[in-house]
């Protein structure tokens, strides 16, 4: 390399400067420099859409998920919820689609209060309780189907599913207001404020009169939440309940989300809208080497490899 | 003629990021002696024993063990030259045995290759019982108590060749007949020959179990002098420190009866708080004297309602004391706490998320945070401080701990308090922060607010304080005021053999 040694550091300083905290956007920009290059058809519209919709069920899992982890904590339980969700959707199929979103809420929300509740009140630690609800949720929900997958029609689901909205497809709308909500009340809330305190720093916050008790157990609460929506989401998309394939390891695709965009595992940051770029980023690795006819198994294999790229580059800067 | 020591520590330096951790410090230790090594937190102790066994390696100075000059290069190298730490948390594997645990790594062998249980067990039983140590030998030792782990733990390090021990603050979670039970096994362990760096609050068990005394204070030597020829006051003033030539003393007479604020009635939380009392007024600064260990803290926090008393009231503007951070900061009562790092700031967020913490909930409009009335709360507070701080999006773990602590301290200031808590707030902060802080202090005073303070510096106090109040072993020993308001007066009734005379 011969570059011009006068110019390029003040230009490579204030490209880092610019980038620091943000690597993530870089590697999102050679994934897509490198898509458009190699990729045919990569750079169309319908592309990008397909690229949005598949990522929907992870990003809103992985934005529940940011708000668990900001705490010091960590959520397996949400594949599990979706399964559940979707058993909760179809048995409420004759009441129409209110009751359906109402029943996957619900007990998205009631499987993240329990968590909260085990975690807060018994001091029982994250991973233990939320690996427990993996397994007893998705009993759960075998349980309740008998183990079946139920198809239905129902013109609702369907809009909801796969409907449009200003040309857009609803789902893809529909999270990105959740996104961008949640990114609102994290920057912008007392609430958001709280979770970073007590993730940062436990014996600060309670001694700073954070009520770190109730900000904890509302972050599984509010990721239990999700999960229920994207559980309804998937069975609105699919067509049917499937208490046994539904949102299996989504749990790691979301946590990878989450620290590929800058949240950190210890605790004490959330970054919502870094792991919605997170999942993007992941998404978009996958389906090129897809397109590329590299193969599914090979994908997993460079994802993994882009994870830890991005870990080690945010790593380097504390 | 002196006797040669097991080890010597000369001209020891450490520095931490240019910041003089220990500077020119001497230490020796000989054989069969027990050598009380004190200083208040921060004064340098745990640099230096993490120098004698190798975790840290000086700067400056020379090491010798047994006439020698040696370099640790970790802590595995000072224990091959037979000096082994005695930890606070006890080093053994909580799920094996007695047995197993003084063998670890170097289990006996039968011809085959197999364990020898009946040997390791035999072995184990002698060791034990040579000095006077209690074992039930089929238990997990996580099931037996702290006392009975120390015990394993030493006859442990003895048996791996330790002549020098190093005991940390050893009798700190012992009751009282199992610190008597320590002491006789220390006693033996002299007797045997061995050196002893025993590291504690405890001025009666200096007194009753050390050869020679060391003090630090800062990171440099005081004194060391033999246990005998000491004076309780004197080894006081020597770890407090002495008088500072403090500009403007107040302790100025009060007019009248001042309201009490806080008031604590033989409050109590076993084991660190026994039985404690106290007053805080309005406009009055009422100092806590006491050691380190001695409760200070631990009283800090049942008064803020973080820990609740098991017996006593406290009493917050003549009703029930907090029951928690929230309703005490709810009922104007702030705290700051003494570990900056632990219990303060939130390292990795920024100072102006630091420190508008506790004021947030009243900054907000429809449930969001003002931004602009946030800035102006968080500007208008650190230039009444004098925070220096490159922005306030400076993350505070980039500020020097005296703005660390300014930070800490306007984070209580914003919510307007009526009565503070400050637990020794200013230690370890350069010299310039500490004068703006305890003129900040004697301000806030004088415009009516109750303060509460600690400080490892007893100078500190006794140029800042209007009453002080003085605890020892977690109990209130009595009130100090107006002219008896001095270093010399609070050394002495710290000091004090009987409770009766500090009163």
């Amino acid at each position: 390399m011969t570059a011009a040694p006068a110019s390029s550091p003040p230009f490579m300083g204030r490209l880092r400067a610019l980038l620091r905290g943000r690597e993530i956007l870089l590697a999102l920009a050679i994934v897509i420099l490198l898509n458009a290059i190699f990729t045919s058809n990569f750079a169309s519209w319908r592309n990008v859409e397909i690229t949005l919709i598949q990522m929907v069920f992870v990003a809103l899992v992985a934005t529940g998920i940011t708000l668990v982890i900001a705490t010091g904590g960590i959520d397996l339980s949400v594949g599990a919820v979706m399964g559940l969700a979707s058993v909760v959707a179809v048995a409420l199929m004759p009441y129409g689609i209110i009751a359906m979103a109402a029943g996957c809420l619900g007990a998205g929300l009631a499987v993240g209060l329990f968590n909260g509740a085990l975690i807060v009140g018994f001091g029982v630690q994250p991973l233990l309780v939320t690996l427990g609800s993996l397994i007893w949720v998705r009993g759960l929900a075998q349980y309740l189907s008998g183990g079946r997958k139920e198809y239905f029609e129902d013109a609702a689901m369907q809009f909801l599913g796969i409907g449009r909205v200003w040309g857009l497809p609803l789902q893809v709308i529909i999270a990105a207001i959740v996104v961008a909500v949640v990114a609102l009340v994290v920057a912008h809330t007392v609430f958001g404020r709280r979770l970073v305190m007590v993730g940062g720093n436990p014996a600060a916050a309670r001694l700073a009169g954070v009520p770190a008790g109730r900000t904890i157990l509302a972050a599984y609460a509010l990721c239990g939440l999700l999960a229920g929506l994207a559980g309804l989401f998937i069975t609105a998309r699919v067509g049917s309940s499937d208490p046994t394939n539904f949102g299996v390891l989504i749990e790691l695709d979301a946590i990878a989300a989450a620290v590929v965009g800058g949240t950190v595992l210890a605790g004490g940051r959330a970054r919502v809208v870094g792991t919605a770029v997170g999942a993007l980023l992941l998404q978009l690795t996958t389906a090129a080497m897809i397109m590329n006819n590299v193969g599914f198994a090979v994908a997993l294999v460079v994802k993994a490899a882009l994870i830890l790229c991005v870990v080690a580059l945010q790593r380097r800067r504390v | 003629m002196d006797i040669a020591p097991l080890a010597r520590l000369s001209g020891i330096e450490k520095r931490f990021d240019g910041v003089l951790a220990l500077a020119d410090v001497n230490f020796d230790l000989r054989a069969g002696e027990v050598h009380a090594l004190l200083g208040e937190n921060g004064a340098g102790k745990s640099t230096l024993i993490k120098v004698l066994t190798g975790v840290y390696q000086p700067d400056a100075g020379v090491i010798e063990v047994g006439g020698r000059v040696t370099t640790f290069r970790n802590p595995a190298e000072a224990q091959t030259a037979g000096i082994v730490t005695i930890h606070q948390e006890i080093h053994l594997v909580p799920t094996l045995d007695a047995v197993a645990n003084l063998h670890l790594g170097r289990e006996p062998r039968l011809p085959w290759g197999l364990v020898d249980h009946r040997r390791m067990r035999r072995e184990a039983a002698g060791m034990l019982a040579r000095y006077g140590a209690n074992v039930d030998l089929d238990r997990p030792v996580g099931e037996l108590g702290v006392a009975v782990q120390q015990q394993i733990a030493i006859v442990r390090a003895l048996s791996l060749g330790g002549r020098v021990l190093v005991m940390d603050e050893p009798t700190s979670a012992l009751t009282h007949r199992e610190v008597d039970h320590l002491l006789s096994i220390t006693e033996r362990l002299r007797a045997d020959g061995i050196g002893i760096v025993y590291i504690t609050h405890r001025l009666d068990e200096v007194f009753r179990l050390a050869d020679r005394v060391t003090v630090l204070r800062d990171g440099r030597l005081v004194l060391t002098e033999p246990a005998a020829e000491m004076k309780r006051p004197r080894l006081v003033s020597a770890m407090l420190g002495r008088p500072v030539a403090a500009a403007a003393p107040r302790n100025q007479p009060m007019a009248g009866e001042a309201v009490t604020v806080l008031a604590a009635r033989a409050i109590a939380r076993e084991p660190r708080v026994t039985g404690a009392s106290l007053e805080m007024a309005q406009g009055t600064i009422l100092g806590l004297a006491g050691l380190q260990g001695s409760g200070r803290t631990e009283l800090m926090r049942l008064l803020f309602g973080a820990d609740r008393p098991t017996s006593g009231e406290v009493l917050l503007n003549g009703a029930p004391g907090p029951r928690s951070p929230v309703q005490a900061l709810a009922r104007g009562l702030a705290y700051l706490p003494e570990d900056r790092k632990a219990d303060g700031i939130v390292p990795d967020l920024s100072v102006r998320e630091n420190l508008s913490l506790i004021l947030l909930p009243r900054l907000t409009r429809w449930g969001f945070i003002s931004r602009s009335r946030e800035r102006a709360e968080v500007a208008r507070f650190m230039t009444q401080l004098g925070v220096k701080a490159a922005s306030p999006e400076t993350r505070i773990r980039d500020l020097s701990g005296g703005n660390q602590q300014k930070v800490l301290i306007a984070r209580l200031l914003c919510t307007a308090p009526d009565a503070l808590l400050l637990d020794d707030p200013m230690r370890g902060i350069d010299v310039g922060a500490k004068a703006d802080i305890a003129r900040l202090i004697a301000d806030l005073a004088e415009k009516g607010m109750a303060v509460l303070l600690t400080s490892s510096e007893l100078g500190e106090i006794a140029a800042l304080c209007d009453r002080v109040t003085i605890l020892r072993d977690g109990r209130t020993l009595g009130t100090l005021a107006g002219s008896d308001v001095t270093f010399a007066g609070l050394a002495e009734a710290i000091a004090a053999d009987d409770p009766a005379e500090a009163a």
